[in-house]
């Protein structure tokens, strides 16, 4: 497999170089050698493919101007801005690498979390982080008594009505306001749409506490 | 798929650079309900198609043409090209859970388009890019038009246009179709359409469906692309399922089979995937800023009060009170002046004047003139008031609101709350209802629906029930109708219930914001919705009129009623000229009340019983309509449907009115 975006790609590089940085020892330093050979993960040259080298000088350049690392002749330094993004970046790898543990062999688990580290937006990760603090998946929104929460859980059997459902926002890791319930329905705030939803549809959609 | 024909020439033109500048150009426009596609096709042709603020106004494609002259800045030569918008019902992804998304899906993967303008809501992007990520998969040579862009930023919204076009590789033209804002959007799109590109965004799934894809790619042969394809075949898509030869299939099972353990539930995971990479670029892109009192947080000052559990059911009631309030007065006070006026006019026409023996051709001419003016001034005030209330109601946002209030008390009748929208424009005119019963996903919940409309009441009929009964019995009459309407409405809700076991169809609607209504829209839709009544109606009531008048004179008149007598007075207590209203009532139904006074004269209506009213109004108000009705229910249901719902209507309604006449001999 193979990403499509150019950026996507440069993305991952910059952040592997961030994240090998911090979690190696390298005291935030490191020689341009050392530094892209231990960037040189399997799983990152298996989706970028051969282009590692380019893609490797492109996102240090971008990392140097946007003052996450200082490039002074040979050496690599990470700056304070650097060091934070570097945290957040491994804080993301391991919440979604124990996120998969729950269900999913170490390997596969930590597979996972190299790849989706450098998509996942920062309202997920705190969700992921969130879902996983549950002890159970949820509970249906009809028993649910919170007026705020997230959605950890679809559970249909009708396929095109749960594909509507996630169509229409309701996704697990999204946040959900319940405005009011009225009539057999309720009215929910699903980012920035009102929903009015069956009773019979909120049995499937499993929410927890925020 | 409606069509408007006429091609009209535009004074001002627009520049675009490209090297070949087609002559005819397709557009499709895309997008999910609710979003400004038919806004938008109105901004670029002029106003012919119904907007509303409630989702599933459109139905079926609209397809409008326009020509534009266009100066080409590569050549520095202008040109005149021909642009066909095609209007699609909104959905939320290809899907075809009902008939409208069975329409578009249709669209999307058969007809021919040079470019789609997939339109989103700025205000929620991650719903609108999940479904443009979905166009992308198919291969369409799209760009994306961003419309409430102004209203997403009041929200403390901002979109990064450059940003999301650099991630999706497609152009991204925000636009706004009330203030006109579009002249990006058509040069974007044209351009797009004379150099296409189809290399979009790609969705990447995780491994075991890449491979899944992979798979299934080598295996098929489609116009569509391979990947587009695969991904429907994993999604269970009835209509891709069957590009697989048995073995292949056997092979993806047992490859499914495989990764069970880690996608129990592909089709679920693909939409999953497929949404969280939506919700990631939406995030990556747009700037939210918190607002001091956000509306976007509170439920509004409106909602507060409708989508209480009490408050709702009673403003419910009183909107309907207040709208059969102003229909009953204002709708009375209009059809006395209509009539004064009629009158006056009538009366400057001398009778009996340029005479062939007994054969007067001027008393043509003034039957003529008594047609039209009763059948305006009886049908036009309610049509006109109904419809203008209507729009208004649409354009506020409130008919979802309502759909929401009245969920229970329809579930506790068998019925889909989205009928309820349905039956609101069943109010206005059976016809539109029937094609609208489309936004309803279950065949049978559909037909129940469509089996009802025989006792709602069209604009029309109220005019029969208002203008007839309510002006020249009381007002009391008019209502007793009504209710009679109401509960056989009721009653054969229940009974299809149990004939028709199926639970209904839980409720899952998308609550619009309240805009402000635009007075030139509603004006424009009560037009569009009214110009059948003008272009068709006004010339047979003439018709209608000069006919009668023509039998009358010749004094045929009694051959064609006589054999009625019988019936009608042994049914109904009614004489047998009722028949001639009723008969071309069927033509149209505002030709019912025009024909009842030509063929009785005002003073004979005056005259008529209140028994004889009821009667007649219940006769003319229940079962299908009109003829017009009919063929759109041919239309829209199988043949058998229709005449069943046919047959049984008209049986009941014959039925109803006898025991209304003859038990109300009793009492009065």
């Amino acid at each position: 497999m193979a990403f499509s975006s150019r950026q996507k790609k440069v993305k991952m590089v910059k952040e592997n170089i961030l994240r090998v940085l911090k979690e190696e020892k390298l005291d935030n330093k490191g020689s341009f050698e050392e530094i892209r050979n231990l960037a040189r993960e399997p799983i990152v040259v298996e989706y970028i493919g051969t282009d590692l080298d380019e893609f490797f000088t492109e996102g240090l350049q971008e990392l140097s101007e946007s003052g996450y690392v200082k490039l002074e002749k040979n050496l690599i330094y990470m700056t304070e801005k650097g060091f934070e993004e570097a945290n957040t970046i491994l804080s993301f790898h391991q919440i979604i690498e124990n996120y998969f543990l729950k269900d999913l062999d170490n390997e596969t688990a930590h597979r996972y979390a190299h790849i989706l580290e450098h998509l996942i937006s920062f309202e997920v990760e705190k969700n992921l982080k969130r879902i996983m603090e549950f002890e159970d998946s949820g509970e249906p929104l009809t028993q649910y008594t919170a007026d705020e929460g997230i959605i950890t859980g679809l559970d249909f059997t009708d396929k095109k009505m749960l594909e509507r459902i996630i169509s229409m926002g309701l996704c697990p890791g999204q946040r959900l306001k319940i405005i009011t319930k009225i009539s057999g329905c309720f009215i929910v705030k699903s980012r920035y749409t009102h929903l009015a939803i069956d009773k019979s549809l909120c049995k499937g959609i499993l929410v927890a506490m925020l | 798929m409606r069509k408007n024909k006429k091609v009209k020439k535009m004074d001002s033109d627009f520049s675009v650079c490209t090297d070949n500048l087609k002559e005819e150009i397709i557009v499709f426009l895309l997008g999910q309900p609710n979003v400004g596609k038919s806004s938008l096709l109105n901004a670029f042709v002029g106003t012919k198609i119904e907007v509303s603020n409630f989702p599933g106004t459109s139905v079926e494609i609209t397809s409008a043409e326009k020509i534009f002259t266009i100066f080409n800045k590569k050549d520095n030569t202008t040109k005149e090209v021909k642009y066909i918008f095609k209007d699609t019902p909104g959905i939320y992804s290809i899907s075809d859970r009902s008939v409208e998304e069975t329409i578009t899906k249709k669209a999307i993967l058969t007809e021919k388009s040079d470019v789609v303008i997939l339109i989103a809501n700025a205000a929620a992007l991650g719903r609108s890019l999940y479904f443009a990520l979905q166009v992308m998969e198919a291969g369409k040579n799209i760009i994306i038009g961003l419309n409430f862009f102004e209203e997403a930023y009041k929200k403390g919204i901002s979109v990064n246009t450059k940003k999301l076009s650099q991630v999706l590789e497609v152009q991204v033209v925000p636009f706004n179709p009330i203030t006109g804002n579009i002249d990006n959007l058509i040069i974007t799109a044209s351009e797009k359409a004379c150099n296409p590109n189809i290399k979009n965004y790609c969705t990447e799934y995780d491994d075991h469906i890449e491979e899944l894809i992979s798979f299934i790619e080598r295996n098929v042969k489609d116009k569509l692309p391979a990947r587009f394809v695969a991904l429907r075949i994993l999604e269970e898509d009835d209509d891709f399922t069957g590009q697989i030869n048995d073995h292949v299939k056997n092979e993806l099972e047992e490859r499914k089979e495989e990764i069970s353990d880690k996608h129990q539930n592909i089709k679920e995971d693909i939409s999953k995937i497929r949404y969280g990479t939506a919700s990631f670029i939406t995030e990556q892109t747009t700037h939210i800023t918190p607002l001091k009192k956000t509306r976007i947080n509170e439920v509004s000052f409106a909602d507060k009060f409708l989508l209480h559990k009490i408050g709702g059911p009673i403003l419910t009631i009183i909107f309907f009170v207040c709208l059969f309030s102003i229909l009953i007065f204002a709708g009375q006070a209009i059809q006395e002046l209509f009539l004064w006026i009629g009158n006056w006019f009538i009366n400057l026409i001398p009778e009996n004047y340029w005479q062939v023996g007994s054969f007067s051709f001027l008393n043509l001419f003034r039957d003529g003139i008594a047609g039209l003016f009763a059948g305006v001034a009886i049908a036009l005030p309610y049509v006109l008031i109904f419809y203008l209330i209507l729009g208004f109601t649409e354009d506020v946002g409130l008919l979802p609101r309502f759909v929401v209030i009245i969920q229970r008390f329809f579930d506790s009748i068998g019925l889909p709350s989205k009928s309820f929208i349905s039956i609101m424009l069943g109010l206005g005119c059976t016809v539109p209802a029937h094609s609208s019963t489309r936004i309803i996903n279950r065949r049978k919940d559909r037909l129940k629906t469509a089996f009802l409309f025989s006792f709602i009441p069209c604009s029309s009929r109220i005019g029969i029930i208002l203008g007839i009964v309510g002006f020249y019995g009381s007002i009391w009459l008019a209502l007793l109708i009504f209710f009679v309407e109401f509960i056989s409405l009721l009653l054969w809700a229940v009974v299809l219930k149990y004939v028709i076991r199926e639970d209904a169809e839980p409720l899952l609607i998308e609550l619009p914001p309240y805009r402000k209504p635009m007075l030139k829209n509603v004006f424009a839709k009560s037009w569009l919705r009214m110009k059948d009544f003008v272009k068709v109606v006004i010339p047979l009531l003439v018709i209608g009129g000069i006919l009668y008048s023509i039998l009358e004179q010749l004094g045929v008149t009694g051959f064609f009623i006589k054999p009625f007598d019988n019936i009608m007075g042994f049914l109904f207590n009614l004489e047998g000229e009722f028949i001639v209203p009723l008969l071309f009532g069927f033509i149209q139904k505002d030709l019912t009340s025009a024909m009842l006074i030509n063929v009785l004269g005002q003073t004979g209506v005056q005259a008529l019983t209140n028994l004889k009213l009821i009667t007649f109004g219940i006769l003319a108000c229940t079962g299908v309509p009109c003829i017009i009705a009919l063929g759109m229910m041919l239309k829209e249901y199988k043949i058998k449907e229709v005449i069943l719902i046919f047959l049984g209507t008209l049986i009941y309604a014959i039925v109803l009115a006898s025991i209304i006449a003859h038990v109300g001999m009793l009492f009065i």
